[in-house]
């Protein structure tokens, strides 16, 4: 892995009576992607009811699961300060640690003061220290340690976290007549799932509009009529699920700035891509070749759609303006290429890719226009990047059960968040806090 | 003229003074001895002052006067013998003797004229002569003045010459002096010189090899380092946690390290990198510590003038 590259290194310039030497210059261009070594010490307690979730645990599942960073074990750790004034930066210098995270878990009345300071060990400086008032149930201390993970991950790396974010998948279970069809939503490590909707008729496609409260789907209606695009305000307790478009549509996909989908419809015998006004429910035509256009996905600047089309005998992403007119295909390697989502600096695209008869996760860069495999031959499907694009999330098949997992952008790291017994698919992926 | 007569006449008559005395002595004397007398001539008894008479001109007179009374004493025989024949021939013959007279006193005359003519000339001669020897002697004065003078005048010449030879050979020393003086005043200027130059191209040739070896010294620190490069290079990278922090950016960071190649300062250079990627190479760093570095301490004090960059690129 490590490569050695030494460029314009020494320019020795050797006179009969002058030697110009200059400074040392070297180059480095490679080096690992174990991640930051980071320390995060058990938080101390105080009180007599510990919580029920360990907070140091899931931060530093956390951060080695971004794949930017390498959790030290507690074991190596020369001491376990709790308080600023136990700091001593050396102790952690000699075991390379880059980061130190303390903390302590006091029992309030109804719950726990969450306190925490984040160090930078070589600088011998805190980078962020924060205090949180959290009841006593196991979800809300899950948060606050998504939520620390959160300001941990943006301190050191610059990019905001989304650990305290959501994500939203369908699941299947039964057979047959006996098909229970739910859509979940779950925090971001796929931890305290909630269902959404249980329903024995294919719920599909949830789609996180970018206001991250609500969640546009298929299903169907109770009337079997179609399928049927609906609009769900996740934090409404009161407020009813709404119909948006009932004819054979599928793959909804929210424009940057929320207000309107990208959706397939099948017209005439034909797919394309349709555009549609929310609020007006007008419908606009974006794609009209004869082959079939599907899973439409928008450019974070809103000036492109990407989708899939197999106009060109097999499925391949093309590329349109969101304004219509021609279609460019972007994938020329592999022998399909499907459900693209773009990250979210719209430089890469993320993609089903089928290599041999394996359906792989790819990705695509957009300047380069070459692809990327990211992970080891499987039947996967429904790749998304998550909201700071440093990972990636993806349903598959292992041993007949469904799971969910998510890729470091790099595929260094794949973790499992979910497995279910029966199906998990099309997990979407919120941008926005809980 | 007078006055030379008055001149000469007083010597004369001394002579003739002295003449007297002898005669008068030789006739006291000549009483007592048998003596020849000498005959003196009569007659002088012309007044002497007129006529200016040397011994020459007596003796000729007394010789004329001798012939004269000789001629008269034969005359007056004649005379006497041809008394008959001179009555005879009287008239004719004192005719004839008047006429001879006449002739003889013309003759007499004219000898006397001569004679006068003579002594004049004598005279003219003698005062010629005079005159010749007056200027003779003049000239020779002149002469002799101008000998003087001029052999004044050459010995002036000669002591002028010398005194300037004397001059010119002091000066001409005194300039030799002089010349020595400045040569040699200039030889040791040289001299000084050559010894000023040679100290200094020795000091330079000190220097410019104290240089070179200096310079020597810091090109083998430098390559001593550089030859650590690649082992300075896998260390920074064996650190580098995080080496995506820094995708698609550059940052550039200074390093101080000590002799034994412990990083004791790390500096930003320019405005590179975002934060994360700063700190991640920066712990790249600060982990890597200590880095291979030469541990010659001689070798260190050319490092230590510069720190080490290292350019985080991440492409």
């Amino acid at each position: 892995m490590t490569k050695m590259f030494i460029a314009g290194v020494l320019a020795l310039v050797v006179g009969p009576l002058c030697v110009s030497v200059q400074a040392l210059t070297i180059e480095i261009t490679e080096g690992q992607e174990t991640g930051m070594p980071i320390a995060v010490v058990p938080f101390q307690f105080q009180g007599q009811q510990r919580p029920s979730e360990d907070i140091r645990q899931i931060v530093s599942a956390n951060l080695y699961r971004s794949g930017r960073f390498l959790s030290l074990a507690p074991d190596n750790f020369l001491r376990h300060p709790t308080s600023h004034d136990q700091v001593r930066f050396r102790d952690w210098r000699l075991i390379k640690a880059e980061a130190l995270v303390i903390g302590r878990v006091k029992q309030v009345n109804d719950g726990y003061e969450v306190s925490f300071r984040l160090y930078d060990v070589y600088k011998q400086k805190q980078l962020a220290g924060y205090i949180f008032t959290v009841g006593s149930g196991s979800r809300e201390i899950r948060q606050i340690a998504h939520r620390i993970s959160d300001y941990i991950y943006e301190a050191l790396t610059g990019v905001p976290g989304v650990f305290d974010t959501q994500i939203a998948y369908v699941t299947t279970e039964g057979s047959g007549n006996n098909k229970l069809y739910q859509l979940k939503v779950a925090q971001s490590d796929g931890h305290h799932d909630q269902t959404v909707l249980e329903t024995s008729y294919p719920v599909l496609s949830p789609a996180w509009a970018p206001d991250g409260k609500h969640l546009a789907y298929v299903s169907f209606g109770d009337d079997k009529r179609g399928a049927t695009i609906w609009l769900q305000n996740l934090y409404c307790q009161n407020c009813k699920r709404e119909k948006l478009l009932e004819e054979r549509v599928s793959s909804p996909a929210w424009s940057p700035d929320g207000r309107r989908l990208a959706v397939t419809l099948y017209r005439n015998g034909n797919s394309d891509i349709y555009i549609i006004e929310i609020s007006t429910r007008r419908l606009r035509r974006l794609t009209k070749h004869p082959g079939i256009d599907t899973e439409a996905s928008w450019s974070p600047n809103g000036r492109h759609l990407v989708f899939t089309s197999n106009r060109s005998g097999r499925p391949q992403i093309y590329r349109i303006s969101a304004a219509g007119g021609r279609a460019e295909r972007l994938t020329k390697v592999g022998r399909e290429n499907l459900n693209a989502s773009y990250s979210p600096d719209g430089k890469q695209l993320v993609m089903v890719t089928k290599q041999g008869n394996k359906y792989q996760i790819g990705v695509f860069y957009v300047d380069s226009r070459e692809l990327e495999i990211l992970t080891d031959p499987s039947a996967v499907e429904s790749p998304t990047f998550s909201p700071n694009g440093a990972m990636i999330m993806f349903a598959t098949q292992k041993g007949g059960k469904g799971v969910l997992v998510a890729v470091s952008a790099d595929g260094e790291r794949q973790n499992i968040l979910r497995v279910h017994q029966g199906e998990v698919r099309e997990p979407a992926w919120s941008s926005r806090k809980q | 003229m007078n006055r030379a007569v008055r001149k000469f006449s007083r010597p004369v008559r001394a002579v003739i003074l002295a003449v007297l005395v002898h005669v008068a002595f030789g006739l006291l004397l000549g009483l007592s001895l048998s003596f020849k007398p000498q005959v003196i001539k009569p007659g002088i008894a012309k007044p002497v002052k007129a006529i200016v008479i040397d011994r020459s001109t007596l003796a000729q007179e007394e010789t004329s006067k001798k012939e004269d009374e000789k001629k008269r004493k034969a005359d007056a025989e004649k005379k006497r013998k041809k008394e008959a024949k001179k009555k005879r021939k009287a008239e004719a013959e004192k005719k004839r003797k008047k006429e001879a007279e006449k002739k003889r006193k013309k003759e007499a005359e004219k000898k006397r004229k001569a004679e006068a003519e003579k002594k004049r000339k004598k005279e003219a001669e003698k005062k010629r002569k005079a005159e010749a020897e007056k200027k003779r002697k003049k000239e020779a004065e002149k002469k002799r003045k101008a000998e003087a003078e001029k052999k004044r005048k050459k010995e002036a010449e000669k002591k002028r010459k010398a005194e300037a030879e004397k001059k010119r050979k002091k000066e001409a020393e005194k300039k030799r002096k002089a010349e020595a003086e400045k040569k040699r005043k200039k030889e040791a200027e040289k001299k000084r010189k050559a010894e000023a130059e040679k100290k200094r191209k020795a000091e330079v040739e000190k220097k410019r090899k104290a240089k070179e070896a200096r310079d020597q010294e810091k090109q083998d620190a430098y390559s001593a380092l550089n030859s650590l490069v690649g082992a300075i290079t896998g260390k920074i990278e064996e650190n580098w946690s995080d080496d995506r922090a820094c995708s698609g950016q550059e940052v550039i960071i200074s390093v101080k390290v000590n002799i034994s190649g412990e990083v004791t300062g790390v500096k930003l250079i320019g405005e590179g990198g975002d934060a994360a990627c700063r700190r991640s190479a920066e712990n790249a760093v600060y982990k890597a510590s200590p880095l291979p570095f030469p541990d010659n301490p001689r070798f260190f004090k050319w490092l230590d003038q510069e720190d080490i960059q290292f350019k985080f690129n991440k492409k």
